[in-house]
């Protein structure tokens, strides 16, 4: 039985979180309740935006004292929508859809693009249920017709109708569930998204809707990550005959959605407070994709020190030859890669052995895959599956935090075994140059803390494992090095301090009274 | 019935038919009638004469009265006529004028639809203005430090309709590609295709637990052998995860074997895998065991000739390669086949 949800009349920040804390356990979710534990003195409310209820189990996560109101909505949940409940006919307003028109030509207008807020939150007033651009006017009107089909005839390049109809229709049908969670959402004094995409969407909407200033932080880039996703899915229909198809053009509706996805991200920028990036990479990715640079700042993951020093008196002597990947076992960490360079790893270091340390869950095929490998390549008893482990149990029993990972943005997990005294061997995503080498100056000084590798390069990986398990030297002074930057860099004082700065600018923040 | 061009030209033409009968008859009543004795060679010749004239009248009149479908090749019907209407008196003209009659109610040919005469079409072997596909020019938009990072994407996401071998090794270097986008659209194309392979080696593998037939157990090891087969083939596997899936290849194109002797695309395969990892004696063996039965042996003449360099046995390779007919062999081998077959 689900628990009953906490409730509260108001609260001091609301928390917009899609597909993440408490549901769903990883870095971002991790980060989250440490910011929340970290802020006793705030009042959190926390929306949870999801696609729908069947993806999500039960909270993977005690909620701290300090959240005080829960909601979750379900964006694809079309369950109790009833096929067979006749609309009545409707004409819409032809004012309505001449600003939408305009809207539709901003979006479609790269130079134009900054002023698409300013159209949404002309528009989204009337977004309510019974309002002049309502769902159902969307869904069921002749003007909302009329103009999805004269757009079809002007812009669409994929022949089928069929196929842009329930494209325009799914991909808007998120924008009236987000009006309305914005509509009833209790009063809070500032909003706070971990990323763009739909939660970031709800918080411009909110933002427009009563003012009150958004605070961005973003892990990852969403709108990227959403685009490779995009890229790569197979179930954007392209319906060009061989005679249409230009191979160096993607498809109409892969372009939809991408534009979609980047039209909401930039809204999300544009209606922010400020954006935080957690390395300066992806600072400049924001303002790549459109984030005003006056409004970005980096503020790096820390840890807990205090949680991890103690546990570098608890190593043996000798490094152990146990390598372990502190991760979920999703393609996104690649965990395959980890175990074919333990094949090569273990022809040369007979006596190691490999720990993938996280919940195996979330994608069942993928863990089984993983699992037949080992099996395959007769590893069955050097590489073992531990599930989810309380990493200061396991850190100490380890010589090297090992992450294998296609996309990071900044790792605790390394950070976490910098602080136990464990060097690390990563890939080189998100900010784990900056976290192995250090950044240039006083940072690159404290030495080298690991390895870096190409992603999915086995063979560069089990290399550097070997390198740093069969020379001790080497292996204490990146021990150091770890010891070193975690502790002037990367510790959760400081980033709290960070945040408490933010969190009392935007709190004391006067609402922002819209001009039309 | 008669078709003709005018009514004034029908009676026209009835008219010159019927003066051209009346002369004939005369001609014909002269001839039955005329005394032996008193038959000259210029009454003959009067008679040819007079025979030649109504032959004269009655042919454009013939022509006349034809239905227009025959009236094509006139100066080549003309004479035709006039030849028969000489030479045969009456005769000539009742057969023109039926063949006509018969014609006029024959039905009538489809009218000729506007449909041209083309060239059977030729293979032009060699064309180099000519550029087919667009692979060269996706690769060098992916390599290119110019183009845009939006552009590399799609082309990158192009590739996807091209052989994996093809683009493997392209898809391998651009996972150190500078830009973030690219190496994990690379990643995902590379993974994609790997998991493709490795789902069906998974669920390939059960059945074997299960009793089977021979011939049950030989086509699941075939297909498993191929499976991790393709894994090499299609570069998606490499350092030591490659060396295992060749001895998974090998291992199960054996146990395959080991059911149906006879299957020569395996004995090629365990070859090629036996060339592949330096076991020259082993390779010579499979492929020989592979043309025993059946394999064409021109196929494997490269394969063969490897192992005869392999052996330092140039004259050997020499041999083989000059059985390769020049005409059908693969671009990538004829600089091979152009060095070997220069004198020595």
């Amino acid at each position: 039985m689900s628990p009953i949800l906490p409730r509260a009349e108001n609260a001091d920040i609301a928390l917009l979180l899609e597909g993440t804390f408490p549901f769903v356990r990883g870095g971002v979710s991790s980060w989250v309740n440490q910011i929340i534990r970290a802020f006793p003195e705030y009042r959190f409310a926390i929306v949870f935006i999801g696609s729908s209820p069947e993806n999500y189990g039960e909270m993977a996560y005690e909620l701290p004292a300090n959240i005080v109101h829960v909601e979750c909505h379900y964006l694809f949940d079309f369950s109790n929508v009833d096929p067979r409940s006749r609309k009545p006919s409707m004409v819409g307003d032809p004012g309505v859809f001449k600003q939408v028109a305009h809207l539709h030509s901003q979006l479609r207008n790269p130079a134009l693009s900054h002023q698409v807020s300013a159209s949404v939150r002309r528009l989204l007033p009337l977004m309510c249920p019974g309002g002049k651009l309502s769902a159902d006017v969307f869904n069921h009107s002749q003007r909302a017709w009329t103009f999805l089909s004269d757009n079809y005839r002007q812009f669409c390049t994929d022949p089928s109708f069929t196929d842009y109809f329930w494209t325009v229709r799914i991909m808007h049908a998120a924008l009236w569930k987000l009006a309305a969670i914005a509509d009833q959402l209790i009063p809070v004094r500032a909003y706070h998204t971990v990323s763009t995409g739909y939660a970031g969407l709800l918080g411009s909407l909110l933002h427009y809707g009563n003012g009150r200033p958004l605070l961005v932080s973003e892990h990852g880039i969403y709108t990227k990550e959403r685009k490779i996703d995009l890229f790569q899915s197979q179930w954007i229909r392209d319906n060009r005959s061989i005679f249409e198809r230009d191979a160096a053009q993607i498809g109409y509706f892969r372009d939809l959605w991408m534009r979609f996805f980047e039209t909401i991200g930039q809204m999300c920028y544009d209606s922010s407070h400020e954006i935080v990036a957690l390395y300066e990479g992806n600072r400049q990715r924001q303002i790549a994709d459109g984030a005003p640079e006056a409004k970005t700042r980096t503020i790096p993951n820390g840890i807990q020190l205090e949680r991890f020093t103690p546990l570098r008196a608890a190593r043996p002597d000798q490094v152990p030859h146990v390598v372990c990947l502190i991760g979920r076992v999703v393609p996104i960490k690649d965990i395959k890669t980890f175990i074919r360079a333990m094949l090569t790893v273990l022809h040369s270091l007979p006596d190691a052995e490999a720990w993938i340390a996280g919940p195996d869950d979330e994608d069942q095929a993928y863990a089984d895959e993983c699992r037949h490998l080992v099996e395959s390549l007769g590893l069955k008893h050097k590489i073992k599956f531990l599930g989810m482990q309380n990493v200061t149990t396991l850190l100490p029993r380890i010589g090297l935090v090992v992450l294998s990972s296609i996309s990071e943005a900044l790792p605790l997990v390394v950070l976490e075994g910098f602080a136990a005294g464990v060097p690390a061997v990563t890939t080189d995503v998100g900010a784990c140059q900056q976290l192995i080498h250090g950044l240039p100056g006083e940072d690159a000084a404290l030495g080298c803390a690991g390895a870096v590798v190409p992603i999915a390069n086995p063979g560069a990986l089990a290399r550097q494992m070997l390198a740093l398990l069969q020379d001790e030297v080497l292996w204490l002074a990146a021990q150091q090095a770890g010891i070193a930057r975690v502790e002037r860099f990367y510790t959760q004082q400081q980033m709290v301090a960070d945040y408490r700065e933010l969190y009392l600018d935007i709190l004391s923040a006067d609402s922002v009274v819209w001009e039309n | 019935m008669f078709r003709v061009r005018s009514p004034a030209r029908w009676l026209k033409a009835i008219f010159l038919l019927l003066l051209a009968l009346l002369l004939q008859g005369w001609t014909v009543y002269r001839l039955l009638l005329q005394a032996r004795h008193a038959v000259s060679t210029d009454w003959v010749l009067s008679c040819l004469g007079w025979q030649a004239v109504s032959a004269l009248v009655a042919a454009p009149a013939a022509m006349e009265l034809m239905p227009p479908r025959f009236r094509k090749m006139r100066y080549r019907t003309l004479p035709y006529l006039w030849i028969l209407m000489f030479s045969i008196p009456l005769g000539g003209l009742a057969l023109s004028c039926g063949a006509i009659a018969l014609g006029s109610l024959l039905p009538r040919e489809p009218e000729p639809l506007p449909i041209d005469l083309v060239e059977v079409p030729q293979f032009v072997s060699q064309q180099p203005t000519v550029a087919y596909g667009r692979g060269a020019h996706l690769k060098s938009a992916l390599l290119s430090s110019e183009a845009s990072s939006s552009f590399r994407m799609t082309a990158l996401m192009a590739m996807q309709a091209m052989p994996m071998r093809t683009v493997s090794p392209l898809l391998h270097s651009m996972l150190d590609d500078r830009y973030e986008d690219i190496r994990l659209l690379a990643f995902w194309m590379l993974d994609r295709r790997e998991k493709d392979l490795t789902q069906k080696i998974l669920q390939h593998l059960p059945k074997l637990e299960l009793s089977l037939s021979p011939s049950e157990r030989y086509l699941v090891n075939k297909d498993l052998a191929m499976l991790y087969n393709e894994l090499i083939y299609s570069y998606l596997v490499q350092g030591d995860v490659y060396r295992h899936a060749q001895q998974q290849a090998d291992q199960y194109a054996e146990q395959a074997l080991a059911e149906v002797p006879d299957d020569a695309a395996l004995w090629r395969l365990r070859g090629r895998l036996a060339m592949d990892r330096g076991d020259i004696a082993t390779g010579e063996t499979m492929l020989e065991q592979a043309i025993e039965h059946g394999f064409d042996r021109s196929r494997l003449l490269p394969y063969l000739a490897e192992l005869a360099y392999l052996r330092r046995d140039y004259s050997e390779v020499k041999r083989l390669l000059s059985e390769i007919p020049k005409g059908v062999a693969l671009p990538m081998l004829k600089p091979a086949l152009q060095f070997w077959s220069a004198p020595s």
